[in-house]
């Protein structure tokens, strides 16, 4: 079974996130703000982190920039969710490079198959990568 | 047309996409700049007149004195003329009589105040007889003095220099010499003309002594001369005559160094102001010439004097102005200050929606997922009657999110961050589809939708999904305001453009909403007259997506009739079409003007795909696609476009810097993969950053090819 970590600190955001993947068959663990998921994500590397752009103490960027410099942690793949359509300034966006965004409010279906999508495309990678070592 | 004009202004004043401090710059110029070049001009003019005046007054002081010496001058000399034509003096001195010949004018000093002695010089220059006696004359020989050499030279009445008195040398003179004739009878007597003009005997001089005392009072009390301001004489060779300065100091003193005195010793005469080293102060200097006599008058003033009026005038005048550019800078500084809240509270208020927008989407989006997870079944089973209900709420959940949308919408257009996504689509099929989503509302209503299209497919390039929001509004509010007949939706097909309109026999439009019913101000009007729901916001929108298109849009409409929406959509050429996306992506707003692009060019596809062949060169473009698309930040409006042998990545949020990170970063991972696969020789493959609308004039070829590459991937 596939681990998921959500992060959110909207409660009832949270909780329905939470609730839909395990219902469409992932273990899920949840953290509800940047320094605890990042806590998380050291002690038990999830295959994939479900973020929120806004969150209390460490912003998704922020999580997600350490991650990715991060060679162990940096192929996680990282799905971003935003209230915000419009473009994120530079400063705050830059290079960050999670792997998806999303905008809310998104349809939770659609979620789960880019989710999929992204934890296959993941593996594959890996796999190439132990056949190169 | 009031209201017509109202909007006119509000888009000068309140422009969604541009930068208003030019606008408000340009306005406060126009109030201020007018009021500072007329009252430069004015000022200027003021200046310029009170100094003529002020000048040609000294002038006109300088022409009277000079005036008044002539006629003294002329009456010297008129009266030594009379004198030496007396009987009683000429009689004896045709018998060399000078003794008693002075005794027949010795009266003259005493009778005539201006004369202090007079003297009977012979033609040879010695003074030979004096009255009245005392001092000493008689004797002297004055052959090289300027008055003999003038009057001995034609014999004929001269007015000399000043010159120091030969025994009172503290005593400065000036001599009117006149030659004494006797009209005798000599020369031709046949020719009675010649006759006369040759008939001058001479048979000595009269010399009149003037003092030059005589003139002092001109450079005092004949003329009304201010305080401060004085008046000099010299004679023709720039010898003082009079100065109050110099009064009674002997000696004659040349004064031909001064300026104004060279000007009037080389015959000019006129009025000008100078600087004095000495005295350290700037005057007004008049020089009159003395006519005939080659005498000089210079009138002097201090500056401030003689500009006392100017400067009154002037002050008076700046005073006025002052207060003029005051008052306009304080309307400008009001108008701005009007302009500039009203623009805050715009985007206070924009801002406001948004940030509220926002903020409902966290439990907005928790509701409508709580609630699918119910009647998908996932938490249980429910009856269909609590189905219904569900149903109801997920409903008014989406309309909810409509509403907030469109709220964003404006938000964005206001901001200029509006952007459209264009595509080649057919627009016929998007009405048909638009027109099927109404279908079981309008047969619920009992109103039929009409469709007049094209028998063809019709191409355009639009912005699919925006076109299709564009008839939601248009259908859905026909349908809103129509309770009995049908609705129309039309597509006609023209040369250049595609009209498309939707026409309905609702209640109308009331003439006066029909004026503003596209505005911006429109949309927090109250909307209780018109029966529908909403926000009020669906036409503004629709308005802008259609202005962003190049297009148009008109109403018509008749009230209790019906109405009938028109928008026209410009067709491209895909070369265009291709320009116009890329203009589109042009951020605006920000500091940023132009639109970075990286594109990746197969240059070698043919050989390749001969090579290789066709499959597995596809399957190689879809991994590299793949590598692209996963480092690219898709949140920012970020769009990869694939072709048959090159990939093009639009970032509309980054800059060249951080673009050619990207590449770094995409470029690692492509070559990665192709050495693994053992084709990173094989391929050649072409990065290039790009800048638009830069590119446009610095690679023309690379432009070409973007845009083909544009049109190959828009038009499929």
């Amino acid at each position: 079974m596939k681990r998921i970590l959500v992060v959110e600190d909207d409660p009832n955001v949270l909780s329905v996130v939470a609730s839909r993947l395990e219902v469409s068959g992932f273990a899920v663990t949840v953290a509800e703000d940047g320094q605890k998921a990042l806590e998380q994500i050291y002690k038990e590397k999830p295959d994939l982190i479900v973020l929120d752009l806004m969150l209390p103490k460490r912003d998704g960027f922020s999580v997600c920039n350490q991650l990715k410099r991060e060679k162990k942690f940096c192929k996680i793949p990282i799905v971003m969710l935003t209230a915000r359509t419009e473009p994120i300034d530079i400063e705050l966006g830059d290079l960050v490079g999670a792997d998806l965004y999303i905008t809310k409010p998104f349809d939770t279906k659609e979620l789960i198959i880019k989710i999929e999508e992204l934890i296959k495309e993941a593996e594959a990678r890996a796999d190439n990568s132990d056949m190169g070592n | 047309m009031l209201n017509k004009i109202k909007i006119i202004i509000d888009r000068i004043l309140f422009p969604r996409h541009r930068k208003i401090w030019h606008i408000y710059t340009g306005i406060a110029g126009l109030l201020i700049f007018p009021v500072i070049f007329m009252s430069t001009l004015s000022l200027y003019n003021t200046y310029r007149t009170a100094t003529k005046f002020a000048l040609s007054e000294n002038k006109s002081e300088a022409y009277l004195v000079a005036s008044i010496l002539k006629e003294r001058l002329d009456m010297l000399v008129e009266f030594g003329k009379s004198v030496a034509q007396r009987p009683n003096l000429i009689g004896p001195l045709e018998e060399g009589k000078w003794d008693e010949a002075i005794k027949a004018i010795a009266s003259v000093p005493v009778d005539f105040e201006y004369v202090d002695r007079v003297l009977l010089v012979d033609k040879q220059g010695v003074i030979r007889a004096q009255s009245p006696d005392q001092p000493n004359y008689v004797g002297l020989r004055r052959s090289d003095i300027d008055w003999y050499r003038g009057v001995s030279k034609e014999w004929k009445t001269f007015v000399s220099q000043v010159y120091s008195d030969p025994v009172i040398p503290e005593r400065n003179i000036i001599a009117i010499a006149v030659p004494i004739k006797i009209y005798g009878l000599t020369g031709d007597e046949s020719n009675i003309y010649r006759y006369a003009i040759n008939s001058d005997k001479v048979v000595g001089i009269l010399l009149l002594h003037v003092s030059v005392k005589t003139f002092a009072d001109l450079a005092r009390e004949e003329t009304a001369v201010d305080p401060g301001e004085f008046i000099y004489i010299i004679d023709n060779i720039g010898n003082l005559v009079v100065h109050p300065k110099f009064q009674d100091m002997g000696g004659v003193i040349n004064y031909k160094d001064a300026p104004a005195v060279q000007k009037l010793l080389a015959g000019v005469r006129g009025s000008e102001i100078n600087y004095n080293p000495i005295e350290k102060e700037r005057r007004v200097v008049a020089f009159e010439r003395v006519k005939n006599y080659g005498w000089g008058v210079v009138v002097v003033k201090p500056y401030d004097l003689a500009f006392a009026q100017r400067s009154q005038n002037l002050k008076n005048a700046s005073f006025f102005h002052l207060i003029m550019l005051m008052l306009s800078v304080l309307a400008a500084m009001l108008i701005l200050f009007i302009l500039t809240e009203r623009r805050r509270i715009d985007a206070l208020k924009d801002d406001f929606i948004s940030t509220v927008s926002h903020e409902i989407r966290n439990p907005l989006f928790a509701i409508r997922e709580s609630i699918s997870q119910v009647t998908e079944g996932i938490r249980g089973p429910i009856t269909k009657e609590q189905n219904d209900f569900l149903e109801i709420a997920l409903t008014s959940i989406d309309r909810l999110s409509r509403i907030i949308n469109d709220l964003l919408d404006v938000a964005k257009m206001d901001a200029g961050k509006l952007r459209l996504n264009f595509k080649w689509c057919n627009v016929v099929g998007i009405a048909r589809q638009s027109m099927a989503v109404f279908s079981s509302q309008a047969r619920v209503k009992g109103i039929e939708i009409k469709e007049r299209f094209p028998n063809e497919e019709l191409h355009i390039f639009i912005d699919e999904e925006r076109i299709i929001q564009v008839l939601f509004n248009l259908i859905g509010n026909a349908l809103k305001f129509t309770q009995s007949g049908f609705i129309e939706v039309a597509i006609i097909d023209k040369s250049d453009v595609v009209e498309c309109s939707v026409a309905d026999t609702g209640i109308g439009i009331s003439k006066e909403r029909l004026a503003d019913i596209f505005s911006k101000s429109s949309r927090y009007t109250s909307t209780s007259r018109s029966r529908g729901k909403g926000t009020g916001l669906g036409l503004v929108i629709t308005k802008e997506i259609i202005t962003m298109h190049g297009g148009n849009i008109l109403v018509e409409s008749a009230e209790n009739k019906g109405s009938k929406v028109t928008f026209i959509l410009p067709k491209y050429s895909p070369q265009e079409a291709a320009t116009r996306f890329l203009d589109n992506m042009i951020p605006s707003g920000g500091r940023k003007k132009s639109l970075v692009m990286i594109f990746y060019d197969i240059e070698n596809m043919g050989i390749l795909k001969s090579k290789f062949g066709n499959e597995k060169i596809i399957s190689i473009k879809q991994k590299m696609e793949k590598f692209i698309n996963l480092y690219i930040r898709r949140v920012a409006g970020d769009i990869e476009l694939t072709g048959t042998q090159a990939f093009l990545v639009l970032l509309p949020s980054l800059d060249t810097a951080h673009a050619s990170l990207t590449v770094n970063r995409i470029g690692g991972s492509i070559n990665e993969y192709l050495t693994e696969e053992g084709l990173l020789s094989e391929v050649k493959l072409n990065t290039s950053i790009i800048t638009y609308p830069q590119v446009r004039n610095k690679n023309k070829d690379l432009f070409a090819k973007l845009v083909n590459h544009i049109v190959e991937c828009k038009m499929r």
